[in-house]
């Protein structure tokens, strides 16, 4: 099967989920956006930026917590929602992969 | 009538003698430019809570302005390839930022960079593709109708999403993906490279289906 991932790149970009790169993109992006536009922190006082020079680190929370695949099964699971055959073997495939990790 | 980039710019490189002009230059590019480069990385960027993407993207902005004051004439001007000076530093702002937003991401979530590069694969079996004439339909059936592409990326679980949508603000054409992208996204989702490219390919697939069937609309 031949494979096409520029696709939905193009795609994604041409309605703003991923940032635009090219002239038509960033064209795209102005008319889907610009009306509801948000004005950066320093937009009174621009000079601000050149006082406090480049910042490199920020305090960031990684997304670990947000709940995998498996978890969502077992959740699914829990409720009483119907699981497929594989979808079980998978669920029972990582429970020992787990334990073996244990 | 607004004054040309590159004329801002050149008045930026001669801080060192006029550091007025340099400054009030450098506000009027930055209101011309700041809400799109705030904006477009806003929007961009996956992370947990309002509070962390504004600071992100603010400080991504402030970075990207920063980066143009310290080098104003590393922007070039080729009128065969954008109509307007304003059009190509859009493009080059847009080149800027996504290289400051990386390496905020890196520096941010403090880890030690693997230094592997990662082939994509080309010959995805699980990857469909999407035909010429097929993709300019989508495309424009998705220009008038928001909603489809909208209710199919809400149809995956938010890491999924999250995961797939960093991917792709990271993709070009022809070019394998940089190692340092796949660090981050392994940080920041708590996931394995191979994970990647099977989410990637099982969300693709997914996408796919949920914009044929309600755009009536074949891929493959």
């Amino acid at each position: 099967m031949k494979t096409n991932k520029s696709d939905l790149a193009k795609i994604l970009r041409l309605n703003g989920y991923v940032m635009p790169s090219s002239d038509d993109e960033i064209k795209a992006f102005e008319e889907k956006f610009k009306k509801s536009y948000e004005k950066p922190e320093n937009w009174d006082n621009p000079l601000e930026i050149l006082k406090r020079g480049k910042t490199k680190k920020i305090d960031l929370k990684t997304t670990k917590s947000v709940p995998n695949q498996t978890d969502n099964l077992a959740m699914a699971a829990r409720e009483g929602k119907s699981i497929s055959k594989e979808v079980k073997n998978k669920m029972q495939k990582d429970r020992e992969n787990g334990e073996k990790k244990q | 009538m607004e004054e040309e980039v590159q004329d801002l710019l050149f008045y930026i490189s001669e801080k060192e003698t006029d550091k007025k002009m340099a400054e009030k230059s450098f506000s009027l590019l930055y209101k011309r430019f700041s809400e799109f480069v705030f904006n477009s990385v806003k929007k961009s960027i996956y992370l947990n809570s309002e509070s962390e993407i504004n600071e992100f993207a603010n400080t991504v902005a402030d970075n990207t302005f920063m980066e143009v004051y310290n080098k104003p004439l590393d922007f070039e001007f080729d009128p065969n390839k954008h109509k307007t000076q304003d059009d190509a530093f859009r493009v080059y702002l847009a080149a800027i930022s996504k290289n400051e937003k990386n390496d905020l991401l890196r520096e941010s979530l403090n880890y030690n960079s693997k230094q592997t590069k990662i082939i994509d694969d080309d010959d995805n079996f699980f990857e469909p593709s999407i035909s010429e004439d097929v993709f300019e339909k989508l495309e424009l059936k998705l220009s008038t109708n928001r909603k489809i592409l909208e209710d199919a990326l809400y149809s995956l679980s938010e890491r999924d999403r999250y995961i797939i949508l960093t991917y792709y603000d990271n993709f070009e054409e022809g070019k394998n993906t940089p190692s340092e992208v796949l660090d981050n996204i392994e940080q920041l989702y708590g996931t394995t490279r191979d994970n990647i490219r099977m989410i990637r390919s099982r969300v693709k697939k997914k996408l796919i289906n949920e914009i044929e069937s309600k755009s009536n609309l074949k891929a493959v």
